[in-house]
């Protein structure tokens, strides 16, 4: 399914900003010197940090923080392992609540969180902290001199956030390394948020303005740091700023630091095998996907058992509310007219990254 | 005094010009005026439409649109009331008095009608509705909202706010009254506004400088920078993430409320304090009353109708209270309340019934309070 596809076969809206998710970042020094080896799966990635932690060194930092959004860092592991243990299609099963949220196999990918979560001195200020450390903070420690922490599993747009870090020196931020989400079981994935581009004034300049704006060439300047203050269409506003095209057409050499580079070659692979899966958390109704489920992953740190976190968020998903919000959804949008669908099903939508999002997702949890 | 009041003699005197009954110009101006006047109201409305297009308009200055608005719009009012009074009386004159406030205070009815009234009856309906407002549902939402932790959860904190919140503003506002009462001129107006000037703040904007006291980072993520864990560090304490203490972290942000409110009670409650008549303290202080006994059997007895004002006037902003927890937990950890809840309901779930029903509860709890301070206003004019 495309990104931005309705089930009803019309395109409403075009991925523009997609941000990669399946990643860790990891301090490549220390990696250098103490020979650690890049995890290539989750057993692998649970015996170093075990590893680590004998070095007398802390391996993880996390933080679940982000104001009235708590809870959304925690979600995306519990995805990222999810879709690894079961595949796609019950990922679609499970966020369509085809299988109840308390279904075993939840609970499963939450124990297997649990393994670096609540393994003794994994993680930076204790489990306990993870729900309080703001998710801006949480690179902070990499840059801390001997690093507080040496691994961040966080969306591609984490590395923002590293000039704020207080340690932060100048080119210290390619010190800082990727890999990707280690494999389960054999299984790889890509997983990743996103917002949507609307047209909703139908006139023939604006759409020919996106259009325009959407071509590999514009976005191509966009993916370059300095292209964030680019006129005329002012890019995402904020130069220096870091993000990933949604054009799959971009050349991977358009970004301008190794990371990105590696991000985009990362999703282009998983657009080619389809293994590219939309943040579930986004796809669930807003009261669990935006609430129960931030706030369960939050208790669940603190010391909440698997069952009774699962339990809770499945006994908050609302009843028919799917059904009903599609037919409102309808009862606004209608059958497509020009205003609202973005541009004709012929048009450049088809070309665009596929998953399996046809709402408007909002931020970039 | 035989003095006649100014201005009446210009009045009178001012030259009026005789309209013969009958008598008609018909002289080339006056038909010029004649044809002027039948165009004056299409060319008015003509006007407006293009002044309509003019402020819509994305690309314009927007100095010279705030200005045709202000224009339009001021002018536009003040000729309209104008052409009404002509009207009005134009009138024979009883039928003019019976019709005029009509025409006055009619259009403010009706544009209120359908702004405040109009949405009001809407919300109730929408209350027995379900989640996309087309389809009667019943009781069913009020019967969530009183069985589902999230909703009780929501009117528990509301509750502990309407209670504690005015309390505490009231107590502290009427403690700083008094005793700035007692300090020299300059130096009362000096801490009286240092105590009023969080009253300038909006919600958003304080909840803002909250976060910044309550910020926590865990050990290992950096310095303090919230000024209450710096305090707490810098005496070799452990840093607390204030807004994650269950039950607490409602305290918490209760105290943010109170920082704005207490200004404005302590205000009204000082010039209050400053109205209890010399006479009745000094009588009072003659009989051998203690400062205390004072305080307590004269000045507290003499303001009280303040106090419940003031109160009141508290208690219902709380009840209302959205957009602090809305800034500061998002309703997170425990301490949402009903009109966060409401909003939260109604726009981030889409969940339009039960959005309403906690629109109505909210309605009708604060019902009783107006009506009490009507009552309360009520009595007092009639002993004036």
């Amino acid at each position: 399914m495309d990104l931005g596809l309705c089930a009803d076969g019309n395109h409403y809206g075009i991925p523009w900003f997609p941000n990669f998710k399946s990643v860790v970042f990891y301090h490549a020094p220390t990696f250098e010197e103490n020979g650690y080896a890049i995890p290539g799966t989750y057993e692998e990635m649970v015996a170093l940090s075990e590893q680590i932690v004998a070095d007398g060194l802390t391996p993880w930092c996390f933080g679940f923080e982000s104001g009235t959004a708590s809870g959304w860092p925690g979600t995306d592991w519990i995805e990222d392992i999810y879709v690894r243990q079961q595949g796609s299609e019950k990922y679609a099963q499970w966020y369509n609540h085809e299988i109840p949220f308390n279904d075993p196999s939840v609970a499963q990918a939450f124990d297997t969180l649990g393994e670096i979560m609540f393994g003794e001195g994994f993680v930076l200020g204790g489990a306990e902290a993870v729900g309080g450390t703001f998710f801006e903070d949480s690179p902070g420690p990499l840059f801390d001199d001997p690093p507080g922490c040496l691994m961040l599993k966080q969306g591609s747009f984490a590395s923002n956030f590293f000039t704020q870090a207080a340690g932060f020196e100048e080119g210290e931020g390619d010190e800082i390394g990727v890999f990707a989400f280690p494999t389960i079981d054999g299984n790889t994935g890509a997983m990743g948020g996103g917002d949507t581009l609307i047209v909703f004034d139908g006139s023939e300049e604006n759409v020919a303005a996106v259009k325009d704006w959407i071509t590999p060439d514009w976005q191509c300047t966009l993916a370059s740091e300095t292209g964030g203050g680019v006129a005329p269409y002012g890019g995402h506003g904020v130069a220096g700023v870091e993000r990933l095209p949604g054009n799959k057409d971009v050349d991977v050499n358009c970004y301008e630091t190794d990371r990105s580079k590696v991000f985009a070659e990362a999703i282009k692979t998983a657009l080619a095998e389809n293994t590219f899966v939309f943040d579930a958390s986004d796809l669930m109704p807003p009261e669990v996907g935006q609430r129960t489920f931030w706030d369960g992953v939050i208790s669940w740190t603190r010391g909440a058992s698997t069952q009774e976190v699962v339990d809770t968020v499945e006994a908050s998903w609302p009843a028919d509310r799917v059904s009903t919000r599609l037919r409102r959804m309808r009862g606004v949008v209608g059958t497509p007219t020009p205003p609202l669908s973005c541009l004709e099903p012929t048009s450049p939508c088809p070309d665009w990254v596929a998953s399996g999002s046809h709402r408007h997702v909002e931020g970039r949890s | 005094m035989t003095t006649p009041p100014i201005g009446r003699e210009e009045v009178t005197a001012a030259p009026t010009v005789p309209v013969e009954e009958g008598a008609k110009d018909n002289s080339f101006l006056a038909w010029i005026l004649r044809i002027l006047s039948a165009l004056v109201v299409p060319a008015v409305l003509v006007l407006f439409f293009f002044a309509f297009e003019f402020l819509q308009r994305r690309d314009t200055n927007k100095l010279v649109q705030i200005g045709t608005a202000l224009v339009v719009g001021v002018l536009g009012v003040w000729v309209l009331y104008w052409g009404m009074d002509r009207l009005v009386s134009a009138l024979p004159a009883r039928t003019g008095a019976g019709v005029r406030p009509f025409a006055f205070a009619g259009p403010a009815m009706v544009l209120l009608g359908f702004y405040l009234v109009y949405p009001a009856v809407n919300t109730f309906i929408l209350s027995f509705q379900n989640d996309a407002g087309d389809a009667f549902v019943g009781l069913a939402n009020f019967q969530r909202i009183f069985t589902e932790t999230t909703y009780l959860v929501a009117i528990r904190n509301s509750v502990g706010w309407a209670l504690l919140v005015p309390a505490a503003a009231v107590g502290i506002g009427l403690y700083f009254a008094t005793l700035a009462d007692r300090l020299p001129r300059r130096s009362e107006a000096t801490a009286k506004s240092l105590l009023f000037l969080p009253m300038a703040i909006s919600f958003v904007g304080a909840s803002v400088v909250w976060t910044f006291i309550y910020r926590f980072r865990p050990e290992g993520f950096g310095e303090q920078i919230g000024i209450l864990n710096a305090i707490v560090t810098g005496f070799g304490g452990e840093a607390v993430d204030w807004l994650a203490v269950p039950l607490w972290n409602n305290l918490f942000l209760m105290v943010i409320l109170v920082w704005l409110q207490t200004g404005f009670a302590m205000v009204i409650l000082s010039s209050a304090i400053k109205a209890v008549p010399e006479e009745i303290v000094e009588a009072s202080r003659i009989d051998g009353a203690n400062e205390w006994q004072v305080f307590r059997r004269i000045v507290i007895p003499s303001i009280s109708s303040t106090i419940v004002v003031v109160w009141t006037t508290i208690l219902i902003t709380t009840w209302k209270v959205f957009d602090i927890v809305y800034v500061m937990t998002g309703g997170r950890e425990g301490t949402s309340v009903v009109a966060q809840q409401m909003v939260a309901e109604f726009f981030t779930f889409n969940n339009d019934g039960i959005g309403a029903a906690l629109a109505v509860v909210l309605f009708i709890a604060v019902v009783p309070i107006l009506v009490i301070n009507v009552k309360r206003f009520r009595a007092q004019e009639a002993t004036r």
